[in-house]
């Protein structure tokens, strides 16, 4: 614990960031996190009137269940990719060494992208549900919102190609990743009348989101953010990263298999889909293994253990929640049974948040605070917030998935009817509620640390 | 490395593409009607997805809807949808207020559904 007081308190006398240079990019980068952070601290309150109606039915609830969980689900994908556009923008300028193409783009994207959330956010609240899971904002938020991605890569690729830009690979990779979230979300613009065809492009966005284009930018971003936090060389990580990037692209692909098993499509998606949803283990266990090597060696230096912490964490999650729980579900004997209960549900949690929720909130930690003295009182209560966001999202997770085994063994095994089951599961809803509890008071406590910090006038922030 | 990455990128994408092609050329789209269409819009508009399911995506806290159709019947389900009973985990919530063409073209929607061949899921009894 001294030795990581020590740490901090260095920083006190020199005003640079740990990355060097603070570029004017990095200050609309940090509205971005900032907003991201915000619309998270949201999402914690609003999914825990979700969980309760679960519990209490009968409650009056002012929002009705459809249009509260459509409201959850876009908020669990929009805010981390808003954190995420924050963290590239960022690490693109220190990874190339120049300031992003045009701010002024990058704030007209931002204002473009928090306006689309709102106005998604306003009116599944006054019920207008497009009724696809995860893209129920109805059409013109999803054109917003492709513009605003369109507009993130147009600004990317113009920056790699300054000829003052260093060519680096964890740029080629974070646009690859923007330009592939752009191409899956196009096509899912439309009406498909038929229900197998509409799975099948929906899952482009719901699984070739996080598994290609966010694990892409993501991995650009850690991998950055690690060079940023530690003193791992460059030359070790790089070809890594193109190696990651290739399984990435080939599992993530063929992967979506494992969501076409059961939607009404020929029977070599089952084959597929097994093959390599066990293939995407690889990549998974590949990082974390070779992160934990490189960190482990005699003369490591860590210049910010909560941020390190929480990578960490996240691939922890990476790994079980993820990789090991997926894997099992994505075996077509095993989902014969599990698809459709609330395993899926279980695993959802685990893995986007897991992943992606912790993955956003170290690197907007990072990005936010990076060239600011932080006291003590505020570096123990961040590590408080993400105690009790973890131990939540374990307690949810875990109730869920024995929820789930619940709902298998009698819902499909031995052929209960639904609802009766479902009335025997209000145990396990109230567990979850309670991990939900723990978990919205971690994520508060973090997000009121973040907005106390800004409202001192610590963080400069550029919009 | 750099040119592994495009490879397998290019690649993937262009296996992708005709794994789609061959996934979706040969359905049933014959059987789609103007009924199923305005169904599903109707479906969709709902948002019943958030509670229920279709081929097991969807929420978890309503039945599967699959084989709705072949579990109850039409004339049932239609009479279940109009009539509203009390969802059995509460004690005064009731099924969503639908108008009865509504119901007419959701259930056309939710027959064509039951009709879509899905390989073996879900698994007996369910059926």
């Amino acid at each position: 614990m001294l030795f990581f007081w020590r740490k901090s308190n260095r920083n006190k006398k020199s005003k640079k960031n740990s990355a060097g240079k603070e570029y004017e990019s990095s200050k609309v980068a940090k509205s971005y996190c900032f907003a991201a952070i915000l619309f998270f601290g949201l999402q914690s309150v609003i999914a825990l009137g979700g969980g309760i109606e679960l519990v209490f039915p009968d409650l009056p609830a002012p929002i009705s269940f459809q249009n509260g969980r459509g409201i959850h689900l876009n908020l669990s994908i929009l805010w981390p990719t808003l954190g995420l556009m924050g963290m590239t923008y960022h690490f693109f300028a220190t990874e190339s060494e120049v300031e992003i193409y045009s701010l002024k783009l990058a704030k007209i994207q931002l204002w473009i992208f928090v306006a689309s959330v709102l106005g998604i956010l306003g009116s599944l609240v006054f019920g207008f549900n497009d009724g696809r899971e995860y893209l129920e904002a109805k059409m013109p938020f999803r054109v917003l919102i492709l513009l605003a991605l369109i507009i993130f890569a147009y600004n990317l690729l113009r920056t790699y190609i300054l000829p003052a830009a260093k060519k680096r690979s964890t740029c080629v990779v974070m646009l690859s990743g923007v330009i592939s979230a752009i191409i899956l979300l196009a096509p899912n613009l439309l009406f498909f009348a038929h229900p197998t065809v509409d799975d099948y492009v929906r899952f482009w966005v719901v699984h070739m989101w996080e598994e290609l284009s966010f694990e892409l930018v993501g991995a650009g971003v850690t991998i950055a953010l690690i060079m940023a936090i530690t003193n791992v060389k460059r030359q070790l990580l790089q070809k890594l990263l193109y190696l990651e990037a290739s399984l990435i692209v080939l599992t993530g692909f063929l992967a979506t298999g494992h969501h076409y098993y059961w939607i009404g499509v020929p029977e070599f998606w089952l084959i597929i889909g097994l093959l390599f949803s066990t293939f995407q283990v690889i990549p998974i266990v590949l990082v974390s293994y070779s992160l934990l090597k490189n960190l482990a060696v005699k003369d490591r230096k860590v210049n910010n253990f909560i941020v390190l912490g929480l990578i960490l964490i996240s691939s922890f999650w990476h790994v079980t929640g993820a990789g090991l729980l997926g894997l099992l579900m994505s075996i077509p004997s095993v989902s014969l049974y599990m698809h459709g209960t609330l395993i899926t549900s279980s695993h959802s949690h685990l893995a986007l948040f897991g992943v992606f929720g912790l993955m956003v909130i170290a690197g907007s930690y990072y990005v936010l605070t990076n060239n600011v003295i932080l006291s003590k009182k505020f570096q123990i209560k961040t590590i408080i917030s993400f105690i009790l966001l973890n131990l939540g999202l374990l307690i949810m997770g875990a109730a869920l998935f024995l929820a789930g085994l619940v709902q298998v063994y009698l819902w499909r095994i031995a052929g209960l009817d639904f609802m009766e089951v479902q009335i025997l599961l209000k145990p396990y809803y109230i567990v979850r509620e309670l991990g939900g509890v723990v978990f919205a008071g971690g994520a508060l406590i973090f997000t009121w640390n973040i907005v106390s910090l800004v409202k001192k006038g610590k963080i400069s922030m550029v919009w | 490395m750099k040119k592994l990455f495009f490879i397998t990128l290019v690649g993937t994408t262009l296996i992708f593409a005709l794994l789609t092609y061959y996934t979706t050329y040969d359905l049933d789209y014959e059987l789609i009607d103007q009924e199923v269409v305005i169904g599903k819009r109707i479906w969709q508009k709902k948002g019943c997805i958030e509670c229920h399911s279709i081929f097991g995506n969807g929420g978890y806290n309503a039945p599967d809807l699959t084989y709705v159709v072949t579990r109850l019947g039409k004339p049932e389900l239609i009479q279940f949808l109009l009539e509203r009973p009390v969802i059995r985990t509460s004690v005064s919530k009731r099924h969503i207020l639908l108008k009865q063409e509504e119901v007419a073209k959701i259930v056309s929607f939710l027959s064509f559904v039951n009709s879509v061949k899905v390989s073996k899921w879900p698994p007996n009894p369910m059926k």
